[in-house]
Order: structure tokens, then sequence, then C-alpha cells
């Protein structure tokens, strides 16, 4: 590897911390490789990240390190750090990870956090979930009504 | 390997190198979703990572979460969520259906069980069904069947049974044909000879449950030859006839398989006659007298003798694929698999020797399909027939004895490739409600729990989690004793990895429970070195705090890694701790930022001491050993200098203190100081002279140095007194820590009561004197490199060369 030299991007937090990271793990990202592809040259090193802070941003950025040598890797070794990864992030940042993997498309940190979503919402009642995650029962009465009713199959 | 990742500010870096990230952010500030915890708005996710979520989750924990909120009521409904369906678990009425309706537009996959069940499947208004599945269907009529047929003409596969399903006529089985002109697999429809003509597609068709029913299995074989696309038969489990069977085998065209397992008729023709099936033109007669594996290795050119066993491995294997094959394979999987649970479950007699020779072998390799169904059936079947007695939990000695190589193979095969049974396991999971399988749980259970050395240790973890998987609804009281048994069979076995993931669809479904059976220690993966604290990582954060090793084995945690809040940050490091302490090591430091000051409680809790504290951090230490600590002392001394500048009109240069103790007030001292951190005794000394008095000088010498004891901080204290020769003459006070700074002669220095009433000072300015008689030499200094750090310092020495025993002076 001596003498040759890595090709390196700049990403731009949206609160302004700047990321130098390798070309080839900024392109885990669907968008940044668009992004990179659109410019044409190479030499677009400063991408901003919108709406995708600098605490996410190194949380993302770390996933798509691991996963930019995942040919280096056995199969199962990603897998096993896939699993510690995600288990190492609270529900905050689980929140930001899927919204940074979806606005940075980035598929399978997608599909890992929607993994470990799900197995926090696994067993729970509406009423469980809605606490877990803070959300406001907008249904009408008779609204819910009509849900329980459409949901009884599931639950026989 | 380095972490290429760069942190910088814009702060440091200046915001002219970043110009296109400014407008990014004001144009957008409102809508910064992430800025704030409080901007924390689960409903605010993106419709495609909700439905992605939603795809996660079972049907029932899908209903949860749709009817928290109206939106993602509204996203639960999408229709590729929707693709597929198992209704096995439920009772589906026509009100279900109806219910299930809006939803099933793109339904592509269904499986229910029972017949009223099929009836209510046309409510679902699902018309692009391509596969069907109905369970315990035996009472299914031919309307219902004719309808089914109807309302979805793109079906390819129906899958009808297992039971025989006596009231269906070869009519329906004609319109199914007319229908559905895209059918490719036709499974347990008792069809007439006539009604399987229709068929136009190639079509793995087969029968089953003919026992009773009136099919003339001579006319049958006559028409079934004739037929076009018939590629693969199954009659398995029937008594259907020799002189049929070689019929079908001698004169049809297209057929390329037959399969004939438990036909009695057939095995006896077979003792009386070994060749009466030899007349079979390239085709493939699978029956309990023949070599299953070898049979279906002739399928393929490039399987030898050796690997015959594996058939099914290497195929699954393969790169490349060939629809035609796969359709076959697959077929094979399916009817081998029904059949042998069949027999399993009958246990019919005189089939020891069959069980011994291949089927328990067919069972175990067909336990690692792709196809979920085959799956289930082939390691439920296992379970069936070595588990003789539910209630006992009896194991057939002969069976699991005799068959011993086979599954010490199998269980050899599994340490190779663990995630086949992990997965059968964890599949355990999406079916845990499903009550066709759930009578398999208790015979999981007695298996898992058979002290049989045969049986690798992995594959009891496997089986005892699908037991404790399938028990969750049924046995509560069970549960944790599942859990605990299966916490010491996790004990002995070395492949972590595999636990982890075989224990990962347990741990989620009920976490408290494990919890409760696990003792709190951690395990350590022998395969990669990495360590996983917990096997349970969904219920506490199942790692080692991020650390190197210093020169003298001790660790030292890297504060830039610490998990984000305090709570986290108490269990890692409990858990890494316990860890540390297996590995031997014995001294840890821990530095935490200023700005995580949180987690001082939390570590002094843990045993952790003081060791020192700088303004950005605190360094905090622990001794795991109970030994005496052996880790070195915060630094025990601070360095100070005194600086005796004297010009050519003998005067020296003084300060007068500002704050400093009333005895001495108005006294006139020599300037001193701290020497600072990096920074060298004559420098330091040329430093302070100049920030107290503004008087530039040169260092000439340390002249003598003093310790003291239990100074500031109660630390020891040394006092370098330098001689320095002034550069410059003009002085200007520094007013923070100076009142006042002159010439003062020496003579008047001296007589000053301060001095003159002092054994050191006075000592001191003799020494200075005698300096300056040049009876006495000092210490100058020296730069050189050592080898023994190859640091470069500064060597305090006395010259000793004889041309250089008259001191320079000043």
């Amino acid at each position: 590897m001596v003498g040759v030299k890595k090709k390196m991007v700049t990403l731009v937090s949206s609160d302004g911390v700047e990321f130098v990271v390798e070309k080839r793990v900024a392109e885990q990202s669907l968008f940044i490789k668009n992004a990179l592809n659109e410019g044409g040259v190479e030499e677009k090193v400063m991408i901003p990240i919108p709406k995708v802070t600098s605490d996410t941003l190194s949380s993302v950025l770390e996933y798509c390190e691991k996963h930019a040598s995942a040919t280096e890797f056995q199969e199962n070794e990603i897998e096993e750090w896939d699993k510690e990864y995600i288990e190492k992030a609270d529900l905050d940042l689980l929140y930001y990870l899927l919204q940074a993997s979806y606005s940075m498309s980035i598929m399978g940190l997608m599909e890992l956090g929607a993994k470990k979503v799900a197995s926090l919402i696994r067993g729970k009642s509406p009423q469980e979930i809605r606490e877990l995650f803070n959300i406001k029962n907008d249904f009408t009465p008779e609204q819910e009504e009509e849900i329980r009713r459409e949901m009884q199959w599931n639950y026989e | 390997m380095s972490r290429r990742v760069r942190r910088r500010t814009n702060l440091s870096d200046g915001d002219d190198k970043c110009p296109i990230i400014l407008p990014s952010v004001s144009a957008s500030p409102g809508d910064d979703a992430t800025v704030t915890s409080s901007s924390v708005h689960w409903t605010s996710l993106p419709d495609d990572t909700v439905v992605q979520l939603f795809s996660c989750l079972s049907y029932r924990d899908r209903a949860s979460l749709s009817s928290t909120c109206r939106s993602w009521h509204h996203l639960s409904a999408s229709p590729c969520l929707w693709t597929s369906l198992d209704l096995r678990a439920h009772r589906c009425g026509p009100e279900t259906a109806v219910a299930l309706a809006n939803r099933c537009v793109a339904l592509r996959r269904l499986r229910f069980r029972g017949a009223d069940s099929a009836a209510s499947v046309i409510h679902l208004h699902a018309r692009d069904l391509r596969e069907i599945s109905g369970d315990g269907c035996r009472d299914i009529t031919d309307a219902t069947l004719s309808v089914l047929a109807a309302r979805h003409e793109a079906l390819e596969s129906l899958q009808i049974g297992p039971d025989p399903c006596e009231r269906i006529t070869s009519d329906a089985v004609r319109h199914v044909a007319l229908c559905c002109s895209g059918l490719r697999r036709l499974h347990g429809c008792p069809a007439s000879a006539r009604s399987m003509v229709m068929l136009s597609t190639p079509s793995l068709g087969t029968a089953l449950g003919w026992k009773r029913s009136r099919l003339k299995w001579s006319s049958a074989a006559v028409s079934w030859s004739k037929l076009p696309n018939l590629v693969g038969l199954d009659v398995s489990r029937t008594d259907a006839s020799p002189g049929a069977v070689s019929r079908l085998l001698s004169s049809s065209k297209s057929l390329k398989a037959l399969c004939a397992l438990n036909c009695a008729a057939l095995e006896e023709e077979w003792n009386h006659n070994a060749s009466a099936f030899s007349n079979k033109k390239d085709k493939l007669l699978v029956a309990l007298f023949t070599d299953v594996f070898k049979g279906i290795a002739s399928i393929f050119a490039d399987i030898t003798a050796s690997n015959e066993r594996a058939v099914f491995r290497e195929w699954r294997g393969w790169t490349t694929r060939d629809k035609g094959l796969d359709d076959m394979m697959e077929w094979f999987e399916w009817v081998l698999s029904q059949c042998l649970l069949r027999m399993a479950e009958t246990n019919p007699v005189g089939m020891d020797e069959f069980w011994l020779k291949q089927g328990t072998a067919l069972l175990l390799s067909l336990a690692r399909s792709a196809q979920e169904d085959v799956q289930e059936k082939a390691a439920t079947g296992l379970a069936t027939f070595v588990v003789i007695d539910d209630e006992n939990a009896t194991v057939d000695p002969a069976r699991t004895g005799g068959s011993d190589e086979g599954w010490r193979g199998y269980s050899l095969n599994l340490s190779a490739a663990p995630g086949a049974l992990a997965n059968l396991a964890a599949h355990g999971d999406s079916n845990s409600n499903n009550a066709a399988v759930g009578q398999g749980a208790s015979r999981w259970w007695i298996m898992a729990n058979t002290r049989k050395p045969a049986f690798d240790l992995s594959f009891k973890v496997a089986l005892a989690s699908k037991a404790y998987v399938q028990m969750l609804p049924k046995a509560p009281s069970r549960r944790r004793e599942a859990a605990g048994a299966l916490w010491g069979l996790c004990q002995f076995l070395k492949l972590i990895g595999f636990l982890l993931k075989a224990s990962y669809s347990v741990a989620n479904t009920s976490s408290e429970d494990i919890d409760a059976a696990v003792p709190i220690k951690p395990l350590r993966s022998k395969i990669n070195g990495n360590i996983f604290a917990y096997p349970w990582a969904s219920s506490r954060k199942g790692y080692v705090l991020d650390a190197s090793e210093d020169t003298y084995g001790g660790i030292v945690i890297n504060p830039d890694k610490l998990p984000r809040n305090a709570y986290a940050f108490a269990s890692v490091l409990h858990v890494s701790l316990s860890q540390w302490k297996l590995e031997g090591k014995k001294g840890v430091w821990l530095k935490l930022p200023l700005e995580r000051s949180e987690l001082v409680p939390v570590a002094v809790k843990e045993g952790f001491k003081y060791h020192h504290a700088e303004e950005s951090y605190v360094m905090l230490t622990y001794w795991i050993p109970g030994e005496p600590c052996m880790l070195p002392a915060n630094a025990s001394h601070q360095v100070g200098i005194g600086g005796f500048v004297i010009n050519e009109k003998k005067e020296v240069l003084v300060v007068q203190e500002k704050n400093c103790p009333s005895t001495s007030a108005g006294a006139w001292k020599l300037p001193t100081g701290f020497v600072l951190e990096s920074e060298d005794i004559f420098t330091g000394a040329v430093r302070e002279v100049k920030e107290e008095t503004g008087i530039d000088t040169e260092f000439v010498e340390v002249v003598a140095f003093r310790q003291t004891h239990q100074v500031a901080f109660e630390k020891s204290d040394l006092l370098f007194i330098c001689m320095l020769r002034p550069l410059s003459s003009q002085i200007e006070v520094d007013g923070l820590e100076i009142q006042a700074a002159k010439w003062i002669p020496l003579a008047e220095f001296i007589e000053q009561p301060c001095i003159q009433d002092d054994n050191m000072f006075k000592k001191i300015i003799d020494i200075c004197m005698a300096r300056l008689g040049k009876r006495y030499c000092g210490l100058s200094a020296h730069h050189l490199i050592s080898n023994f750090d190859g640091k470069i310092s500064t060597l305090y020495y006395n010259v000793v060369e004889p041309q250089d025993l008259n001191c320079q002076g000043v």
C-alpha cells in the first residue's frame, strides 16, 4: 500500500463537524455515492450531510467503516460485529441511526436498526409501545374500538 | 486497524474551509430533527423505515404496533408487508378474512389450517395468490376447492394436506386444472386419473392418502403415463400396486421420479422378486428398499459415490441454479420430509433397518433445507422418531444408539456450520404460537435433556432453545427451568457465536426469564478472541469497555468510547472488571473527561479510587487483586525556582509579593515561581523573572536546591536557586502577583531582617556570595540524549575538568 494515496472525502455533519474518511467508507451510503458520481470530479471533497449530527454521524461512519472492509472478515464476524454495534445504541441513538440511514441511504444499517427496534417491540402491548416511544394516542374512541375489532383475529 | 475518522470542529478550522455547509444548516434550522433529545419523535420516522420495522415483526406485534397511533396504523396496511400470511395459528372465519381483506391486495403466499379456514380464504380477496398451503383439511369439499381455484387463477402451487382429502373428487381437480393454468405443483389432492391430464404445464404432482379411496391403480397408471408434463409423482404410504408402479416406470415419457416410500404392496413384491422394478428407463424410483441418497445423487452427473450422502448440501451450495432441477429437488425435500414425518408418527413395524440405514440421515439432511416447512417437518420428525415416550421422557436407546455414527457425523457438520440448526431454533420463534408444531415442544425438550454423548452440545442447545421458544405460550411454569437448562448447556459450549445466534430469538422473546436463570458471569469466545460478556445481549449491554494495555500490563480504558449513559456504563464496567480479572490483569486506569463527570460516582462505587486530576479530566484507578496496589502514585513533588539576578553594579533584582503572609510583608525577596509542565528548570527561571520583573536574563547555574515537605496540596517541594545574568535593566512590574520590584544594592539586601534572621535565606545568600567570589561552583545545564529512553534531557552538573575548575564569574 506504500505510495498509494487513499482517496479521502470530508463529510460535514449538520452541526458543522468535519469527518475525513476514505471514499470507499463514505460510499457505503448510496446518497454519498451518488453525490460523488454526480459531481463527476473526485476532488469534490466536502459533502454536507444535513439533518445528521456529529454524534450520529460518527456512529454511522463506524458502521460504514466496518462494512467497507467487509470482505476482509468472515460473514459471521460481520454479523457479530453488527450485533454488538447495534446493542450499544440506546433508544435515542437508534432513532437517529434510522433517520440517518434513511437520509443517507444505507440499507444495511436501516435493516439492522429496524431489527433492533423490532426486538424492543416484541411482545409489548400497544400501550407499552406508546410509553416506550413516547407516542401520543391520537385515535378517537370509535376508531380504537374499530381497530380492536379489526385486530381481534390476532389475539384469539 | 487504525481509525480513519478524524474529527475537527469549525472553531479550530475556520469557516472558510467549509463553504457548503453553512447555507444548508441555516436553510433548515427548523427541521433539523436531530439536534436535541427532545426532537426524538418516533412517529416522524420516514414511511419506508417504519415499513421496514413492521416487516421485522410477527402479526401479533404488528397489530400492537399499528394500534398505537394513526400514522402507523395507516402504514401497517402497506401491501408490501402483506405478501405472505400464515394463519395456521388462528381460526380464520369469514369475519377475520373480511377484516384482513384490505391488506391482502398483494398477498402471494398463504398458509392456513382447517377446512373452515379454506372456505373463508376467498373473503381475503387476494386475487394474486401464488401459493396456497392448507393443513388439516381432511374435510375440504369439492365446492370449496373449486371456488379456491376459481378466485385465484394465478396459483402456482396448491398444497392441501397432509391428511387424505376423501371428499375431493376428480371433478374438483379438473376444475383446478382448468382455472389455474400456471399451476406447477399440486400436493395432496386425490386426483383421478383423468383430471391429471388437464394439468397442462410441467407438474410435480403428488397423490397422498389413497388407502381407502376408490382409485383403480391399474387404470390410473395407464392415464398417468400418458400425461405429457408429469415429472414427479409421489404415491408414498398408499396401497399402490406393483403392476401400476412398474407400468408407470416403463411407459411414461415425461416422468422422471416416482416416490413410493412405505407402500406395503411394493415392498412385498420386492422381497419376492428384487428385479420387479428394474425396467424403469432412467427413471428414479425412491422406495424403502432403494438407496434414497444414491438415487437422488444419480440425478447429478458430478456427485460421486463418496459424497452421495451430502447430495442435498451439495445442491444447496451451488451458485448456478437450474430452475427445473431446483423444482425437482425442492419437491423431493418436501415429499420426503412429509412422508418421513408421517412414518415417524405412525411408527410402522419392521422399519428399524430403514431408519438406521438412511431414514435418520435423510431427516438430518432435510432439517437443513432452505424451505421452512421442510425444516420444520424434518426436525419434528427427528424428535418424534427418537423420543418414544413423551410422559416418561424416554429416548429410544436403539434408535439413538444405533445411529450413533449418523448423529455424530451430523453433529460434526453442525460444528462446522452451526448456523443451520441455530436458524432452525430461531425459526421456532416465528412459529411459537403455531398450534401445529406446538406438540413437538415437549419432545424437543426431552431430547435436549438426554444425556447422550453422541449429541453434540450445540445440537442440544438448538433443541433446548427450540423447546423453550415453543413452550413460551404453553407452559409458563417450565420457562425458567428451560432457561436454566439452556444456560447450563451453554456453559459447556465453546461456540459462543453459535450460542448467540441460537439464543438471540429466545432472549428477545423473554429476557427477564433468562436473566433470572443466568448467573452474572461473562463468557469468552474461543473462536476469535472477541469477548461476549452476555449471550443475552438484548437485556444487558453485553460488551467490554474499549481499552488498551500499557507497557506494564495495566488496562487503560479508552475515554473516547465510554457508553453514552451512566446506567450502561455501570453494567459494562462491572462486566469488564470481571473479564479483566479473569484474564489476570491487575491495574486499570480510567480517565474521565470533564464532560463525563457523571460517571465518577459509578466508577467509585465499583471500587475505583482517584489518582489525580487535571483541568480537563480526573484519573481514577482500580487495582484488581487483593494485594497492595502496585500502580505508580501520583506525582509527589512540585518544582519551583528562585532567581538570583545580580548586575554589574552589584545590585540584586528583588520583588515584593502582593499576597504574602503578614510576617514577611514589605520584605524584598528573590523572584520565585513554579516550573510548568514540560518546562526546563533553566527556562522556567528565565520566564519567571521576566514575568515578574520584565527583566531579560540568561541562565548561569543552579547554585543550590532545597527540598521541603507538605507544602502546597501536601506535596513535597523542590526549589532550585538559579543564578541568572541580566540582559536588560528596565523593570516592568507584573501587577498581578507582584507589588513592586527593584534593583537593590547587595549589602542592603542582605541587611534585611528577614534574611539576617533566617538560616536558610542567609545560607543561600552566602552561597551566592561565594559563587560571585568564585569560591564555589554551581551546576550548569548540559543537554544530552540518553539511550535509556531516547529522550532529550538536561543534566545539571559541576564541571570536573581541571582547566574549568575556576568557575566563570558573572
